[in-house]
Formats: C-alpha cells, structure tokens, sequence
C-alpha cells in the first residue's frame, strides 16, 4: 500500500536502508529524512522509511532547496544494464565505488539519446546491515521504475549471503517503495542469490515482476539452483 | 568466546604495508601454482579492504571456512547471518594458518579441487584478466562484474603505489648492515670480535673497510678467520693460509657504509666468477691446489 508522500527535499535526501529480505512486513514510505549522504556513503542502518530523490549532479534547480546541480552520472560510475523505459530515455542500472573499487553503492539513472544526457541519477542503498550492494536492472512497468539491487552482506564471498531487494521509483526518480524479494523455498535457511546481467532475468510481465536468478545454501555452496519468483507492485510474491 | 570479524584488525599499517607483507606469498604461491600474482593481490585487497578486515590471528585472507575435511587450526568468529529476513550472529569456525604464505596456497588448493574453477585459465600463469574471467564465470562472486573490479583495484592507485615502493625497495643500495646483504655475517663477526678486545665497537664503515680488506685478501666468511686481535688501533687478521691476512689501521679514512657496502657486493660478484672461470678452465682429473 502506498501512502502520501509529504514534500520531499529532492536533491538531498537519499534513499534509506531496508530492512532484510522476508517475513517482515513490506517498507512502507511515508516519512522523509534529510541527510548529507552523498554517492558513495556507506549505508544506514536506518529502515525504509526516508525517501527523496538523489539527483547526482543536476544543473536543474533541485527540491526546495532549489540548489544548481549537475546533471551526470556520479563519477565512478559503472553500468550493469540498460533497457528502454519510452520516449526515447533510458533506465540505466549500476554501481559506485570508493576511490579503492570498494563498497559498491547503487545507483539508477535516466538518461536520453544514449547517455548523452542524463535526465536524472540517484543513490539507493541496498539493504541495511549489507556490506555492500549494486542495481543491476531497471525496468519499467504499471509507470513505474523497478529497480533490482543485489546487497552482500561481508566483503569476503566465503562468508557473505547476497541477498535481493526490489526498489520501485516513479519516473521522476521519486523513491516509492523498496521491496525484499523471498526466494521460495530457503525458509528457515541461511542462503545467499544472485541474479546475471541478462535483461530477460528481470522483466515485468502481467502486471508482475519476475525475477529470475540463482541460489545456494551457505552450507552447501557448490550446489547452485535456479529460482524464479515474481512480486507485484506492492510487493507481494506470487 | 567467538570473535567478531573486522573489529579485530590486522596490525595497523597502511594500505601499501598490508600489500607488501602478503606480496612474498603471492608471489612464491603464484609461482607454484600458476595462479596469477595481481588477481591474488587483487582478491587479497578487495576482501580484506587492505588488510582491514582480516583477522590477524588467523592470517586468512579469504574467511575460508573450517569444515568437517579441515584438519588444521582453526578460530571461532562471530559472523552475522540472514535467516527470513532476520539477522543473527552465529559461530563459524575459519582456519587458522601459521603464514600468509599457507593461507594463498590453500587459497589456491581449495580453487583448484573445485570443479567450478578447476580450468586451466585459472592456474596459467595468464595474468590477471583471464584468471578474474574464470573466478566470475564459476561464480567465486556475486558480482556481475567482478573480474572487472579486480582490474580496476590492481590498476587502482593504491595498488600502483605499493608496487612501486616494492620494486624502489628492491632496488634501493644494500647496506651491509642489513641482514640479506651477502658478506653481512663477515661485518658482523668482525665487528663482535673487535668490540670484544677491545672493549668497543668500531664504527660501521671501518668494520666494513676491514670486511672488504678481508674478502679481496681470501677470508670470505667468519669461518676462514683463524684469528683476529686489536693492538692499539691496528686490526691484525690471519686467513687460512699464511697469504691470507689483513693489517689494518682503524684511524685510516674510510669510505662510506654505502659505498663499501657496493664494493663488498661487486667484490663477491668477481669472487663467484673467478670460482666459476677456475673451475672451467681446470683440467679433467685435475685438482685445485
């Protein structure tokens, strides 16, 4: 269920963490928060629960500050995918890292005329307590931009669960939701999934979202199994 | 009680520290396996985030698990886990190695037993890029893009920078003073056995003098000294053959350490081709008086 969104300070605020992935009740927005977090901050430990839109470097006046900015991609920057979202833009999906190619931090963008301009580029966090998390798809659907994420919790793969969480923005790069996905069948369980850079592993079919990826056990690694589960706008799996 | 990973650091250095205590057993398991160096420094680098995340008891680079098959030591650590949604902190035995030089070999071993990245690519001796392929395709990521990121850190400026201060190091002037300097331990004996008659040691570059003196005379090491004794400032030392001896006056001016220490260096050089030259020119059934 989405709620009213109160007036956004658009240029300053960045999305906030989720909470992880599963039983508990989907991220609602309803509450903003200003912070300085720039592209490239570590996550909050803060639930889903701030919202506004981080324009990475817009030269268009930005939220109610109404501060020039930039219009481009952070530096650093490193697309993972791209798919057409109409009018001849383009939703692009990736990842910043410091100045070490540490500690990636999602980032979506919409651009026009390939990414000769950027209509507006923005951090999402990935899910609280990850160590580390990338957006690796966009895609529109029901006019609105899903984004998938793909949080690790440790920096050492031996130890880390990758875990997977769906943001939803409006065309205008407003966060709405940000959206666990379960991956059926690993309840009870400590598992760890992971979704390539094919486009077609992400795709918004019959009002749905289907995520298509793959999966293991922490206590069983080598034994790599296929998942497909599908979320709707609000969240809910089917 | 378990430990929890990452609050326990490794002894704090810099960046190009952390680099250069793993370089010598990437480098010597790079050469028996075939893995490539810069994907191992890379790996290193990235998972530890330069040796910030390592348990420094452990020297595990890689958090590589203690399983039922490890027979080795091992160390409890308190790592967080993700069950439905909800985070724990449970108990995971790691390994526990003796050396960095132990952790990349069985970083190593463990790749190589595993089907996913048992290919040649991996173990080539390629370089960096192909071996990083291999590692993303079988999956040792989640990362998409993870050979990519590997690149970039071994590219990366710090990386470029340790490296650098590796090679200046190996480059810079030996001093005979330093222990891998090759007629140190003939410095050192010199320098001990005057300091014992006398009473004091000579200063470093005139043991150093005394040291070359030594080597060019045929006392190449402190088992060919049959003597040594200090008479006022006189240095007197017998060789193994009456030929074999040094006179020296500890007031005489000297060169400096460093440039002694290249002489001793270039003197040792000449010595070992003039053994090879000598052994080539002898006759068949010949022996050397």
């Amino acid at each position: 269920m989405d709620v009213n969104l109160p007036t956004v300070p658009r240029s300053l605020a960045p999305v906030r963490a989720a909470p992880l992935p599963a039983t508990r009740p989907v991220a609602e927005v309803g509450r903003t928060r200003k912070s300085p977090a720039t592209v490239g901050q570590a996550p909050s430990k803060a639930a889903c629960d701030a919202v506004g839109s981080k324009v990475a470097g817009s030269t268009t006046q930005s939220g109610s500050k109404g501060q020039p900015m930039k219009k481009k991609l952070p530096k650093g920057f490193r697309p993972y995918s791209r798919s057409d979202v109409g009018n001849d833009r383009q939703g692009v999906a990736g990842s910043v890292v410091d100045e070490d190619g540490f500690q990636q931090r999602p980032v979506v963008a919409i651009t026009a005329g390939g990414e000769r301009t950027v209509i507006w580029a923005r951090q999402l966090d990935g899910l609280e307590d990850a160590y580390q998390a990338r957006a690796t798809h966009c895609v529109l659907g029901d006019g609105a931009l899903y984004v998938l994420l793909q949080s690790d919790t440790d920096s050492h793969p031996a130890t880390s669960q990758t875990l997977l969480s769906v943001a939803r923005l409006d065309l205008d790069g407003e966060m709405r939701r940000l959206m666990p996905v379960n991956v059926p069948g690993t309840e009870g369980r400590a598992y760890s999934a992971f979704v390539g850079t094919v486009p077609a592993d992400v795709a918004w079919r019959n009002g749905r979202l289907v995520i298509r990826g793959e999966y293991f056990f922490l206590s069983a690694p080598r034994d790599r199994m296929v998942f497909v589960v599908e979320i709707d706008g609000g969240g809910n799996h089917g | 009680m378990a430990e929890q990973p990452g609050t326990t650091l490794a002894p704090q250095g810099s960046k190009e520290d952390f680099v250069a205590a793993i370089y010598p057993a990437v480098r010597e398991v790079s050469a028996e396996t075939g893995m490539s160096w810069e994907l191992m420094l890379s790996q290193a680098a990235q998972e530890t985030e330069w040796g910030k995340r390592l348990d420094p008891d452990t020297f595990n680079v890689f958090n590589r698990r203690a399983g039922a098959d490890w027979q080795g030591s091992s160390k409890t650590l308190a790592i967080p886990e993700f069950i439905d949604g909800e985070r724990r902190v449970v108990d995971v035995d790691i390994r526990a190695y003796a050396s960095y030089q132990e952790a990349f070999r069985d970083h190593a071993r463990a790749l190589s037993d595993d089907p996913r990245f048992a290919n040649a690519e991996l173990f080539a001796q390629g370089g960096l890029e192909p071996g990083a392929a291999a590692l993303q395709r079988g999956g040792y990521s989640a990362d998409p893009l993870y050979a990519e990121r590997l690149a970039e850190t071994f590219n990366g400026r710090v990386m470029q920078r340790a490296l650098e201060q590796l090679q200046e190091s190996r480059l810079a002037p030996l001093s005979i003073t330093d222990h891998a300097h090759p007629q140190h331990l003939l410095f050192a004996d010199v320098s001990r056995r005057i300091a014992e008659q006398s009473g004091q040691a000579p200063r470093p570059e005139v043991a150093a003098a005394i040291a070359l003196q030594m080597l060019r005379n045929g006392i190449c090491d402190p088992g060919d000294m049959q003597g040594l004794a200090v008479s006022g400032n006189e240095v007197h030392v017998q060789g193994p053959n009456p030929g074999a001896r040094v006179s020296f006056d500890m007031t005489t001016a000297v060169d400096s350490i460093e440039s002694t220490s290249e002489k001793l260096l270039q003197q040792g050089r000449d010595q070992v081709s003039q053994d090879v030259v000598q052994q080539r020119e002898q006759p068949p059934g010949s022996v050397l008086s």
